[in-house]
């Protein structure tokens, strides 16, 4: 599976793959046999102009390639000369400076869209200036491969991918992901076959009718010249007739079962498939996408997907039949009147195209003024309290009276231009294919040289032809739909998680909490350190204490240990062994998590409680209870334990919510703890429970807390200290609150000065 | 006297262990509730019963608090009583939790938004309204609870053993 990077188009991983031909020629030229480290462009210069140019990185050579003449020309200089290199942010550029002992300082500015090569290239720089040899045994395996990243550009054409999908509009192989669907249809290959062939026998059926008539008005009334009426022939035709029709209804139930039980359950094997996908994927996934999106995905399109393959695949096939049959009919009756009376077809469907263009067009507007309404709506009253407080109703009420009229002109634009004309005009087109035949046909029949059941037999043909124009009509717009939804679906399906166990991995059912952070380095977005040459050893059994200034990393470290990212440098160790050689499941059964806004889900407090463990026992789950100073209040509700949490139900005060989420991880009996501090106050006396809760909790367990409250600090065997992802101090809060010119000492002494400020007691 | 099941040795100390057990249910004169704890010399006047799983498990984990509404003792099956004190637990309990339970359907109504039910209940006769499947609670495929607008529960035990008529109001909420 290809990894497609964000800017710029990778089939391999040959730094040099990104750059243009011509130039990857010549650098290639240059270079001879010796290897490309790596590769960024550069596409600004000195002045703000959109210049171009390349920095290409070797083992011991930097080269710096532009065309101030036309050709491309690099020079190069020694990295053994140079000092320093550094990446200047700017705003929507950045510059990478290059400075050596004697040597003028260098400067290749870039904008976003390069933003990661250059990152890149400067790691390996940097770590090549620190003695390294621009490899690194410790980074991992894909250094390009980021956490899934929505992708911006399409890996193959390099285009723009629009912000409501996942796949490039410009590659999507409409017949490539329609084929794929076929996967899901395989398992059901009877029924799909059954309902075709059914199909096909409606199709025969439903010919066969127009067919009698020609006997039945030309023997049965007497029309034919020199043919006495025979009422004995109308019975006759009319029983047979009867018979089809009733074979017809038979034929159509079954075949409406069969197909409508393939879509369901394809829709349902879909459905079913892409759920427990996303749930193998990682965190990173989650976190940069909306989860409605991801959820419009997993019943929408497979709602969509469900319409298709049930209704409009065996209607697009039906109507090609039919067609192909009434036009044989036509042909086989009479092939001069065919000929004639089909022309209409033709311009029908020429028409119909250019309508359904302009109709889509029209809808798209109409849809997405619509949007714009709702939004409208969906915005104001929810914040009519603020609306009220500036007197801004006029304004309002205005704002959507210009919404709801530019809705109601495009609807105008949409029913005069195209809607009133388009129906009328199809059936003024196809009322003509029977005027052609009425009078063709009417001439031929005074010269003798038809009879009145052909013509009869051609007006009922006819009327058979107009739904199935209609639906192939429509077929583009049917199969770009079901197209979309379906790739929609096989994006997940194909996403790979970037955290998964390697086969054989270890259990971690035996380790005794021993944590070690060795040059620790990570990048959500692959650019901005996050962290930064993390060193920290933790022993079991341990309490941490992490603070520091917010956005410092300590959430981000926190993430890293429980493994739901993995470092962009560096290792994490567990009982001595790379994190990354665990099992994930059993791993993270031995971390337990407190967050600071605990998430119950939409069940009783009972399975709320016992969620990571729901084999444990009642007597567990009322002692857990009981250890977090939950169970007194739970039994103050009517329900008891069986009392709904979550959406709809009952609602939960915010220290009660933290105690139960501390139940739950206590009943898990975890090796390692994690505790993101609620910053939320509440009242002293739910304060100490919560805080007695937490203290049973954290004994004799290696416990990592991201700590607000002075009394956790101060309880920590140890406190780390990180600012701006890069660890300051450690020590105990005695050590450093005393430490000159500590941050924590700075940090505790503006705690205190506020709290006086408010007059509060302090801790 | 039942085993205790296996519980990991960082909870051993939160176990209603320590809470003691139940010797003897009984009323006093003012027809409060008293309860004669073993190993306590004196006996707790006006105790209030509650349920910790009122539906999943009705007859287990009964809890007995004092007036100040502290936990004294744990009943933990109503069985390990002796008989009278079962008798008085059990009354006790229908008598404080009004949790009637739906026998018949004698009248259902949707009008407006809301629903009218009149119901056989094992408590007599019950009328109640409630305004639509948010105010249901599905506990199983055959049982459910409705809240009526005054918050009260009507339990609906087991649709199958309902009569055709009532269970055909009944159904669409499944």
């Amino acid at each position: 599976m290809m990894v497609c990077m964000v800017s710029g188009i990778d089939t391999n991983n040959d730094p040099l793959g990104r750059l243009p031909e011509e130039l990857g020629r010549r650098i290639r030229r240059d270079l001879g046999e010796t290897e490309a480290l790596a590769a960024a462009s550069f596409d600004l210069d000195g002045h703000g102009m959109f210049a171009e140019g390349c920095l290409v990185l070797t083992a011991d050579r930097l080269g710096c390639y532009s065309r101030p003449n036309g050709d491309w020309a690099g020079q190069w200089m020694a990295v053994g000369d140079l000092a320093k290199a550094e990446i200047v942010e700017g705003l929507g550029m950045g510059l990478l400076r290059v400075r050596g002992d004697g040597l003028a300082p260098r400067e290749f500015r870039f904008t976003l869209r390069h933003a990661k090569e250059v990152a890149r290239l400067h790691r390996r720089l940097e770590r090549m200036l620190d003695g390294g040899n621009g490899a690194d045994a410790d980074a991992p395996l894909d250094e390009s491969a980021g956490p899934e990243q929505k992708k911006l550009r399409c890996g193959k054409c390099g285009q723009v991918i629009p912000a409501w999908s996942e796949i490039c509009q410009a590659c999507m192989n409409r017949r490539k992901i329609l084929f794929r669907l076929l996967d899901f249809v395989r398992p059901y290959g009877a029924r799909a076959i059954g309902a075709f062939l059914l199909a096909l026998l409606l199709t025969g059926v439903a010919l066969a009718q127009p067919w009698l008539a020609r006997p039945l008005v030309n023997e049965g009334f007497g029309a034919k010249p020199g043919v006495a009426a025979s009422f004995r022939v109308v019975v006759l035709v009319v029983v047979a007739m009867a018979g089809l029709m009733a074979f017809r209804v038979l034929v159509q139930m079954i075949q409406l079962r069969l197909s409508l039980g393939l879509g369901t359950a394809v829709s349902r094997d879909v459905r079913n498939r892409i759920y427990a996908h996303l749930h193998k994927l990682s965190l990173s996934f989650f976190a940069k996408r909306q989860t409605g999106a991801l959820v419009t995905r997993v019943t929408n399109d497979t709602e969509r997907l469900w319409y298709f393959v049930s209704s409009t695949c065996i209607d697009m096939v039906l109507a090609f039949l039919t067609l192909a049959g009434v036009g044989v009919c036509l042909f086989v009756m009479n092939w001069k009147l065919a000929i004639f009376a089909m022309l209409p077809v033709p311009v029908m469907l020429g028409l119909m195209v250019v309508f359904h263009k302009r109709l889509h067009r029209s809808f798209d507007r109409m849809w997405h003024r619509w949007a714009q309404l709702t939004a409208v709506v969906g915005d104001a009253l929810p914040g009519v309290r603020v609306i009220k407080a500036f007197s801004q109703e006029p304004r309002e009420v205005r704002r959507f009276q210009d919404r709801s009229n530019a809705l109601y002109d495009v609807e105008v634009e949409y029913i005069g231009g195209s809607r009133s004309v388009f129906g009328p005009t199809m059936a003024f087109c196809s009322g003509l294919a029977s005027l052609i035949v009425w009078l063709l046909g009417g001439w031929w029949l005074s010269k003798g040289q038809t009879d009145l059941g052909t013509l009869m037999a051609f007006q009922m043909y006819l009327a058979m032809f107009l739904g199935p124009i209609h639906q192939i009509a429509h077929m583009d717009e049917m199969l770009n739909r079901a197209a979309t939804s379906a790739q929609r679906i096989f994006e997940i399906l194909d996403t790979e998680p970037a955290i998964f166990s390697r086969t054989g991995a270890r259990k971690a059912d035996g380790v005794t909490g021993r944590i070690e952070l060795r040059n620790v380095s990570f990048s959500y977005d692959g650019v901005r350190k996050v962290l930064r040459n993390i060193d920290l050893t933790i022993e079991p059994g341990e309490m941490i204490g992490l603070a520091g200034p917010s956005g410092g990393g300590k959430t981000t470290m926190v993430n890293l240990i429980s493994r739901f990212y993995d470092a962009l440098e560096g290792q994490i160790l567990i009982d001595g062994v790379d994190i990354r050689e665990y099992d994930v499941a059993t791993l993270r059964r031995k971390i337990g998590v407190v967050l600071q806004e605990p998430f119950l889900f939409h069940g009783t407090i009972l399975e709320n409680i016992a969620y990571g463990k729901p084999e444990a026992n009642i007597e567990e789950i009322i002692a857990a209870a009981r250890a977090a100073n939950a169970n007194d209040f739970i039994l103050g509700f009517p329900d008891g334990y069986d009392t709904m949490v979550g959406e709809r139900g009952q609602t939960l005060s915010g220290g009660e919510r933290q105690r139960i989420s501390i139940a739950r991880a206590i009943l898990n009996n975890p090796t390692i703890l994690i505790l993101d501090e609620a910053t939320s106050s509440v009242d002293t006396e739910t304060e100490q429970l919560i805080q007695e809760a937490l203290n049973r909790l954290t004994a004799s367990r290696t416990t990592i807390a991201i700590a607000h409250r002075l009394s956790t600090l101060r309880r920590a065997s140890r406190l780390v200290i990180l600012e701006k992802g890069v660890l300051i101090e450690q020590g105990s809060h005695d050590e450093l609150s005393e430490k000159e010119g500590g941050l924590y000492a700075k940090l505790l002494r503006m705690q205190r000065e506020s709290q006086s400020v408010m007059g509060l007691a302090t801790d | 006297m039942h085993d205790m099941p296996d519980i990991g040795d960082h909870l051993t100390e939160f176990t209603d262990a320590r809470l003691a057990r139940v010797e003897r249910l009984e009323w006093d004169e003012d027809n409060r509730l008293v309860a004669r704890l073993v190993g306590c010399a004196e006996p707790v006047v006006d105790v209030k019963l509650a349920k910790y799983f009122p539906w999943s498990r009705p007859d287990s984990y009964v809890s007995v608090r004092n007036a100040d509404g502290k936990e004294v003792a744990l009943v933990r099956l109503l069985d390990e009583l002796d008989d009278e004190s079962r008798r008085i637990a059990e009354a006790e309990l229908r008598d404080k939790i009004f949790n009637p339970r739906i026998v018949k359907i004698l009248e259902f109504r949707h009008e407006f938004g809301i629903y009218s039910v009149t119901a056989e209940t094992d408590r007599g006769r019950a009328i109640f309204q409630f305004r639509g499947r948010d105010d249901i609670r599905i506990l199983s495929p055959t049982r459910a609870l409705f809240r009526d607008a005054d918050g009260n529960a009507y339990e609906l035990p087991d649709l199958n053993a309902l009569d055709a008529a009532s269970c055909r109001h009944l159904v669409p909420f499944f």
